[in-house]
């Protein structure tokens, strides 16, 4: 196993990462401030319209907290006031890191941050008081999503700034994945707005452009940060080389040519033609491909050094988000199969993916990125491992009953559904009780939430008193595995 | 402390730069990759699956074609089954119907008791006492007000004009709902219609049943009659407003 | 080419090639769509609908029905939708031509609605579901939308759009009555308009077995 020669050597020591660190601690923090009262919001608003799934009757008849509005609202603000800032957040380290030069134009920074959210609130506020396009993840109104726009601007300008004064040398694997996540998503979401939101295409056009950019949301922004972290943090982690340039390449390019092309596989005989649809079929199996070369990469470099997982909160959370973008990746490549998505199409199967892959994977492996970059931004360490501990069994619990309840409860739900002798409310009656498991999940996952905002505040408030890192669990004293987290 | 000194390299600490904290302090070094070879069990599965891809895009993309929807109705030849002949007025009727009666007069043709009138069996469908199939063209084209009695029922609505569709649509309506739910009367052409169409150009207001009373009935022509113009000859009064 | 470069123009190639098959080509192409004549009567497939059934669609889109309803009646023999009478054949795209958003959804928490306006064409009974829907369908999860609607005092004569049937602690108190804002009215008439009777050459009706 030789070491590519072109990917290294470290010439980053411990001063320059001080240095480094330092001059982006303050956005990267905002970021993640305001990314976790977010999550908070939007969690709370997801139990509330699980609750209210199984039972209409809860505050019903008042507009701002209709199921259909909170619904909306949880979305939306999860992901453009939670996970896109949190990706943001994370990406900005990863970006200053990796170019290895200390940030310029703080300010920048900080205006993009304080005026993305200021346009989360106002379309957030917007979808509570009836102003919601209903478009899938594109439910903030017209006038709100260009204060967006404007924001996103400045955070690039700041990384092509950043990445022309980088240290010349080659480009890491987290590198490439955050050059196509920051600009695939402005692209994404531009083209969307401009031709849904802004000046609407005729509808006959809108389902497939609607869908490629749902899916490009998560496969082609949330996944490349995500997967850029773990392909930095792990290595740090156990000190240990990546396994194999060529599966990170293999990986990368066919994580963006097919993860775009995936959107239309959830509009199997929908009002679209049939080569559209089937393209999209064959790119969800195809995504089979950087799945499995991705896992396999990660697996090969974590083989044999296993143990951290068992201690490090960074490492442990952001394996379950791996693990669980290779079960999101896997299920949505057997739902994509015709036969199998006759039945499982307009199913509670389509809730668990959502649930699987926008919490299972990304918020996941956020935690884990936090987990890690907070303490080298603030200088000082996580003050409570049992809550810690109680964060990662609360989300990991929550997640499965949440995913997991509904997409057993999404294939009763959903072979209901396609019996013809079945009716109706039969159907609804087989998913009541995986929507109660839902409901308990989501309650799970806002405890979750709580804990972490918790922690987040500790961790800022906090003296340098504690000397020793917060662990999930002792480390055996005789292993060899360094405790680089 | 936050240092806006430029990138540095050196291992000693300027008096401006940061402490190295713990969290920094225990890192290891940045992350490199090795070149190990790509297991060839996943070479293998990559090929299978893309192989497996091209077929399936080329039996089931429908030729690429736009206007092809349902890849099963379609062979890889790319014929598509185009209807052939006239299409039945019943079925066009029928649809007729849905998009623009069943408001109303409802799928079942029962309409809604106390409201609107059904169709089903009634004499201004299929015909009877004094009503003849003029009357019922009459109706579509300017509509209907005032008390109505069906079967024996009166009603008291407003039954809006139509005579803003064509002929061939207004006659393929009334066929439908002469000949289903057990009505049984004869498919009135759009011939008819154009003639009753032409004979009551001044009657703008809808009609009520007495004004339709004072009409005589006419019947349609059997199909394969010699002139359209045959019920105006049978008939010597013209419409006259009614009192 | 150095590698920065390469990166860059790889991405964009890779990711513009699914711009162009799903959204270049979809815009080009079906947002370009026009209605069909139909040759037995004249008329235009798909034909129009009135402008509060298109005022109705922004009713539609504020109060998040996508979330719970699909509106694509999915083909014979793949699917059971036209088997369960969800419509007649398949949606296709110039279905969609009288709307100004698509929404064709994703769940089915509740009813298909692509021919509501085929299978429920009484307008009271629509206001009664959308005003109470457990008193219309008791073991519905659909939440109500009495927000949409006015309980007013009756002025004289009950208003010929006030909501009959309804019961029980639906109902208005004596005196009063529930009538729909035009919010509620043009919902209504949006979903009356939802009716995809007329045939369409690319979507033939399945023959019978």
């Amino acid at each position: 196993m030789t070491t590519d020669p072109s990917s290294q050597p470290d010439t980053l020591n411990a001063a320059a990462r001080a240095q480094i660190d330092a001059s982006i601690g303050g956005p990267v923090l905002l970021f993640f401030g305001t990314a976790i009262f977010w999550l908070l919001f939007g969690s709370a608003l997801e139990v509330l319209s699980a609750i209210k799934l199984v039972w209409p009757g809860l505050l019903d008849g008042i507009s701002f907290l209709s199921y259909g509005r909170t619904t909306q609202a949880a979305t939306a603000s999860l992901a453009y006031g939670w996970a896109t800032p949190a990706a943001i957040g994370i990406g900005l380290w990863l970006t200053a890191r990796l170019c290895r030069v200390p940030l310029q134009h703080h300010k920048l920074l900080v205006s993009a941050g304080l005026i993305w959210n200021a346009g989360v609130m106002v379309g957030a506020c917007s979808i509570l008081a009836g102003n919601s396009t209903s478009l899938p993840l594109l439910g903030f109104p017209a006038y709100s999503t260009p204060i967006l726009v404007l924001a996103y601007a400045f955070i690039a300008i700041w990384a092509i700034i950043t990445f022309h004064q980088r240290k010349p040398g080659p480009l890491f694997v987290s590198q490439w994945f955050l050059v196509a996540g920051f600009l695939c998503f402005p692209w994404l979401f531009t083209t969307a707005n401009a031709l849904l939101v802004w000046n609407p295409v005729a509808a006959p056009a809108q389902a497939p452009v609607a869908f490629w950019f749902a899916n490009g949301f998560f496969n082609l922004w949330l996944v490349p940060i995500g997967l850029a972290a773990a392909f930095y943090i792990i290595p740090k982690g156990i000190d240990r080389p990546i396994n194999s340039h060529h599966l990170s390449l293999l990986g990368f390019w066919t994580l963006i040519l097919f993860g775009a092309w995936t959107g239309t596989s959830q509009l199997i005989g929908g009002p679209l033609p049939a080569w559209l649809v089937s393209v999209g079929v064959v790119a969800s199996v195809m995504m089979l491909i950087p799945a499995a070369a991705i896992l396999v990469n990660l697996h090969l470099t974590l083989s044999g050094h296993y143990a951290p997982v068992g201690w490090s909160p960074a490492l442990r959370f952001i394996v379950v988000g791996i693990c669980s973008l290779a079960t999101f990746w896997i299920t949505s490549a057997l739902m994509a199969f015709p036969s199998v998505n006759a039945a499982t199409n307009f199913s509670d199967i389509n809730r668990a993916l959502l649930l699987l892959g926008h919490y299972g994977f990304f918020a996941m492996t956020a935690f884990g990125s936090i987990y890690y970059i907070v303490p080298r931004l603030t200088g000082k360490e996580w003050q409570c491992s049992t809550l810690i501990v109680w964060h990662f069994w609360l989300s990991a619990v929550g997640l499965l009953l949440g995913a997991g309840g509904l997409l057993l409860g999404g294939l009763i739900q959903g072979f209901a559904l396609q019996e013809v002798i079945v009716t109706f409310r039969s159907s609804l009656e087989f998913a009541r009780p995986f929507r109660v498991l839902a409901i308990v999940g989501s309650i799970l996952t806002f405890a979750a939430a709580l804990s972490f905002a918790a922690l987040f505040a500790g961790i800022l408030l906090a003296g340098r008193s504690r000397k020793s890192p917060a662990l999930l669990a002792a480390r055996e004293e005789n292993s060899q595995e360094p405790v680089a987290v | 402390m936050i240092s806006n000194t430029p990138p540095s390299e050196s291992n000693e600490s300027e008096n401006a730069a940061p402490e190295v904290s713990a969290p920094i302090a225990r890192e290891t070094p940045e992350p490199a990759e090795t070149r190990s070879p790509m297991p060839f069990w996943l070479v293998i599965f990559s090929g299978v699956i893309i192989f497996w891809g091209g077929i399936y895009l080329a039996l089931n993309s429908g030729g690429f074609r736009p206007d092809v929807y349902n890849p099963e109705l379609v062979s890889w030849a790319g014929g598509g089954s185009a209807p052939a002949g006239p299409p039945d007025p019943k079925v066009v009727g029928k649809r007729l119907y849905t998009q623009n009666c069943v408001v109303c007069h409802q799928t079942t043709g029962l309409g809604v008791a106390g409201q609107f009138p059904p169709l089903v069996g009634s004499e201004w469908v299929v015909g009877g006492d004094w009503v003849g199939d003029n009357h019922l063209v009459k109706i579509l084209l300017a509509g209907m007000q005032g008390p109505v009695q069906v079967q024996g029922v009166t009603y008291n609505n407003a039954m809006p004009p139509w005579a803003q569709l064509k002929d061939a649509e207004i006659a393929s309506i009334l066929t439908y709902i002469r000949s289903e739910w057990g009505n049984a009367a004869a498919p009135v052409t759009p011939e008819f219609v154009a003639t009753i169409r032409a004979a009551s150009l001044d009657r703008t207001e809808p009609w009520t049943q007495k004004d339709l009373k004072a009409i005589p009935a006419e019947t349609m022509p059997a199909p394969g009659a010699a002139a359209p113009a045959a019920p105006a000859a049978a008939q010597p009064a013209t419409e006259a407003p009614a009192a | 080419m150095n590698k920065t470069t390469l990166l860059f123009t790889g991405i964009f190639l890779t990711f513009g090639s699914a711009w162009v098959g799903l959204v270049a080509y979809p815009v080009a192409n079906l947002g370009t769509m026009e209605p069909l004549l139909d040759e037995a009567t004249g008329g235009l497939l798909p034909p129009p609908v009135s402008g509060l059934a298109v005022a109705g669609q922004r009713v539609y889109a504020a109060n998040g029905c996508v979330e719970c309803h699909s509106q694509q009646v999915r083909p014979d023999p793949l699917t059971t939708d036209i088997a369960k009478e969800l419509g007649k054949r398949q949606t296709v795209a110039r279905d969609l031509l009288r709307q100004k958003t698509a929404f064709p959804g994703t769940l089915r928490i509740g009813q298909d609605l692509s021919n509501i306006g085929a299978r429920q064409a009484d307008t009271n009974a629509l206001h009664l579901h959308l005003y109470a829907p457990r008193s219309v369908t008791p073991w519905t999860n659909m939440p109500s939308y009495s927000y949409l609607y006015t309980v007013r005092k009756i002025q004289g004569q009950p208003s010929n759009e006030s909501l009959v049937g309804l019961a029980g602690p639906h109902a208005p108190k004596p005196g009063y009555e529930v009538v729909p804002t035009e919010d509620a009215k043009a919902l209504v008439a949006f979903m009356l308009s939802l009716n995809k009777s007329y045939p369409l050459p690319e979507s033939p009706e399945p023959t019978a077995k």
